[in-house]
């Protein structure tokens, strides 16, 4: 492992040998390629200086202690703002879109997806506010965020779907007219009244905003799916639980209670109903490939400490002089690059369809309008009115097509499920190979290892990602509904 | 549901069974996690304490030495049951009772008595790698608590050493994510020549527990992915998901039928490598084999099962995810599968 921090140029010529894309990207816009290698040069320096020394040390330490939360290192972050890197320039943030976020999210997590993932759950909470949130959300939330971010507080953000008896149900619309919800939200003047639990939700306990899905009407789930932003002082709102996890334990995964929690209409995301067509599965689009990312920099992790050990002379000669260990790399290494070229894939999909909107025309000449007018009571009132949020909607129709939007979380969905899967194989492997006999190393690998069943099994289940891909690119283009009733056409609906 | 084996067993061997795992709902399920999470919290001694009263750390010590004179094929069969609920414990059985038999063996029956009765541990130190000068043996279930540390040079002396001797260091595995419970230890010895060999195991009885240790650990991984069955398929049986219990869907029925072909597989081989004793010795590459595959099998069942659980197999007071450690730790214990695997054809060719 390096003990250096890496140089841009270092980054850039090892992410354009890895990926192609990339430079013929660069040719058309350098300065956005330059962009991406300064955010990895970043994620890199950060790994390298605070939490390689403390990985190792925190994740025994949180096997005891479950609850603790590591601010020190979310506080260490802060200057190199990953806190907003998807909010969009025009609230402070830095507008980068999927592809940034996976390139970020596979450095950070080549050393500790644990602590990665605390800014990626961070990312996801940001999500739904991008996808659906109106304007003034944009404003005031996602604003606080990245200002906050400057002056050195972080402000944390969850994203809370899964209930505990509603995992895979509450990812896919046809399993969600059938699930076993637990949650409710309730329509009373001016707003909701929230009742039940939300489970396994990352950042749960430590974000000051969570956003959150569920139903106004348990009857019918699907049609009533909606968002909504929870504020961690709101009445009736609780945290009963954080998991003791086998991995990953850096990020908390938190139980989250509500009890007559009344949340005001302004704190509605889009519309009622629109919480899983377009919500949930914009939400999955645009994170699948993240969560491929994820994985891929476990699989990488393992990879390279798995190639150090193999480097190191044991009993008079090195591993790596066998026939079976060279070839094992050249496995693990073939496996790590088809899931990176997969996430990024899918990430460009995202970014050049929905996530272009965030970028386009509409969103960047909110800048023009200045921020005494944008932040005042008055144009508030308007972005959060139903004529404010359909202007907003109406920015993710122009360029978003059911076909595009059903393109990107079918590579989603593939590049989630080979990330997974290779991080297993990879760490796996590395274990097997290694023995007992492992040092250091090991205990890394057998980090990567406990870390990594996790992303098989989060973001939707790989069985869940193969069945959408299935349903949202095969059986989409075989123009016929088999057994299952369900397809992406559903997408459509308030997006085109 | 029973597998083929367990229908064949005989009556003796069945009310074996019954009692042990009587002894394991009673002693183990429970505490099994503590044992792994707190292995020096005392539970592992209270429950040793109790193995002791039912013979279990004297299972191979012949009964004129005080001991079960337990056929092997039993010991596999305690092995198995004791790991559905602790492999660390399981490991702990197999390490302190190997080195009780190659005591015996070595006509050490001092040794034996002293250590059979719950009061106090040996461990196997196996493989032991010989260096230079002195060796080492990289993981030692029982190393850090045992009084007496047994291991076979490779020219067949048997040595045992206590941990306090000054040519030996044994290090506790600070952090081991698998079979937590056996408290392991990496033994360190600094020269042979310091030490007096307290016998020599004969090439029949080397084998023998070379062959022996492979079956048990292959034991561990079918009592695991044993274990990972039934849990999953409980757990499939309760749990709804897409209107349906997710047993009727077609993909999870797939993984657990998986789980059974493995479990099949996995228990003729054993018992078709420990029946190889009968033709003058075990074969040490049919045991080899059988624990090759074992250990395999039970890696991919443990897993499976943690996903079959979702969410809720990744947390660890659902006791799933310790499946999937254990068992990743009985794959590379006593040795790695390649290095095992290619000794099967070099002592085939």
């Amino acid at each position: 492992m390096s003990q250096n921090d890496p140089s841009l140029g270092e980054v850039r010529k090892r992410l354009l040998s890895d990926f192609p894309m990339l430079e013929d990207m660069r040719r058309r816009r350098p300065l956005y390629v330059e962009k991406l290698a300064r955010t990895v040069r970043d994620c890199a320096e950060y790994n390298r200086r605070y939490v390689v020394p403390v990985a190792l040390e925190l994740d025994r330490r949180m096997e005891k202690e479950h609850d603790y939360f590591a601010w020190d290192l979310v506080e260490a972050g802060l200057q190199y703002r990953f806190l907003s890197l998807i909010i969009p320039s025009s609230v402070g943030g830095g507008g980068g879109l999927c592809v940034l976020f996976a390139l970020a999210m596979e450095e950070l997590c080549s050393t500790c997806p644990g602590v990665a993932n605390i800014f990626g759950a961070h990312a996801l909470g940001v999500t739904p506010l991008l996808v659906a949130g109106a304007m003034a959300h944009w404003e005031t939330v996602l604003r606080e965020v990245a200002e906050e971010e400057k002056n050195g507080r972080p402000v944390l953000m969850a994203a809370a779907v899964t209930e505990p008896s509603a995992g895979t149900d509450v990812e896919e619309p046809h399993y969600l007219k059938t699930a076993h919800l637990s949650m409710n939200a309730k329509k009373v003047p001016g707003g909701y009244v929230l009742n039940g639990r939300k489970c396994f939700i990352s950042n749960g306990s430590v974000a000051t905003y969570t956003a959150l899905c569920c139903a106004t009407d348990r009857e019918r789930p699907l049609e009533s799916w909606t968002s909504f932003l929870i504020h961690k002082d709101m009445e009736g709102f609780s945290v009963p639980r954080v998991e003791e996890k086998m991995g990953q334990r850096a990020c908390p995964a938190a139980e989250l209670s509500f009890e007559d929690c009344f949340v005001p209409d302004e704190y509605v995301l889009g519309f009622e109903g629109d919480g899983m067509q377009p919500g949930t599965l914009l939400l999955l689009a645009a994170s699948r490939a993240p969560v491929g990312a994820i994985a891929t920099g476990i699989a990488r992790g393992a990879y390279e400490w798995f190639l150090e050990w193999a480097r190191r002379p044991q009993g008079g000669r090195r591993p790596i002089a066998e026939q079976r260990i060279q070839m094992a790399l050249g496995d693990m290494r073939t496996r790590i690059q088809l899931a990176r070229w997969a996430y990024l894939n899918a990430a460009l999909a995202f970014d050049n369809s929905v996530g272009s909107i965030l970028q386009g025309a509409a969103a960047k000449s909110m800048k023009l309008i200045p921020r005494s007018i944008r932040t005042s009571d008055m144009s508030r009132r308007f972005f959060l009115s139903n004529t404010g949020k359909n202007l907003s909607d109406s920015l993710v129709a122009i360029s978003t097509s059911p076909d595009e939007a059903s393109h990107a979380l079918a590579f989603a969905s593939m590049a989630k499920a080979v990330g997974g899967d290779a991080a297993m194989y990879v760490s796996s492997l590395a274990l097997e190979l290694m023995g007992m006999d492992g040092g250091e190393e090991r205990q890394w690998v057998e980090k990567a290892f406990r870390d990594a069943k996790l992303t098989q099994i989060y973001e939707g289940t790989n069985q869940l990602n193969r069945q959408t891909l299935f349903m949202a690119d095969i059986e989409r283009s075989l123009k016929v509904e088999l057994k299952n009733p369900f397809s992406l056409k559903a997408v459509g609906k308030g997006v085109g | 549901m029973k597998l083929t084996r367990e229908l064949l067993l005989d009556d003796e061997r069945r009310m074996l069974l019954e009692s042990v795992a009587d002894y394991r709902k009673a002693v183990l399920d429970d505490t099994a996690r503590e044992m792994d999470e707190s292995p020096a919290s005392g539970k592992v001694e209270e429950a040793w304490r109790k193995a002791g009263s039912l013979g279990l750390t004297a299972a191979l010590v012949s009964e004129k030495g005080g001991g079960q004179g337990m056929d092997a094929r039993s010991f596999y069969l305690v092995l198995s049951e004791v790991a559905r609920a602790s492999a660390g414990f399981a490991a702990l059985m197999l390490s302190h009772n190997l080195a009780l038999w190659a005591l015996e063996r070595a006509g050490r029956g001092e040794a034996v008595k002293e250590f059979g009765n719950g009061e106090g541990s040996a461990a196997l130190a196996w493989p032991f790698r010989e260096l230079d000068v002195g060796g080492q043996s990289v993981f030692v279930p029982g190393g850090c608590t045992a009084k007496l540390i047994i291991f076979a040079s490779g020219s067949g002396e048997l040595f045992s050493v206590e941990p306090d001797d000054a040519s030996v260091s044994l290090k506790e595995i600070s952090y081991p994510m698998g079979l937590r419970a056996s408290r392991p230890a990496a033994l360190g010895v600094k020269d042979l020549s310091d030490l007096e060999a307290s016998g020599r195991l004969s090439p029949e009885s080397s084998d023998e527990l070379e062959g022996s240790l492979l079956l048990g650990a292959a034991a561990l991984s079918l009592g695991l992915a044993r274990q990972a069955y039934d849990r999953a398929h409980a757990y499939a049986s309760e749990r709804y998901q897409g209107g349906d219990l997710i047993i009727n869907h077609q993909q999870i029925r797939l993984m657990l039928a998986e789980m059974l072909v493995g479990l099949e597989a996995g228990e003729a081989a054993l018992e078709q490598a420990a029946g190889s004793r009968g033709i003058g010795g075990p074969r040490v590459s049919a045991c080899r084999a059988a624990k090759v595959f074992a250990a395999d099998m039970a890696v991919a069942a443990t897993l499976d099962a943690v996903q079959i659980h979702g969410g809720y197999g990744y947390m660890r007071d659902y006791g799933m995810e310790r499946l999937m450690r254990d068992a990743k730790y009985c794959q590379a214990y006593p040795r790695p599968p390649q290095e095992e695997t290619l000794s099967i054809l070099k002592e085939m060719e």
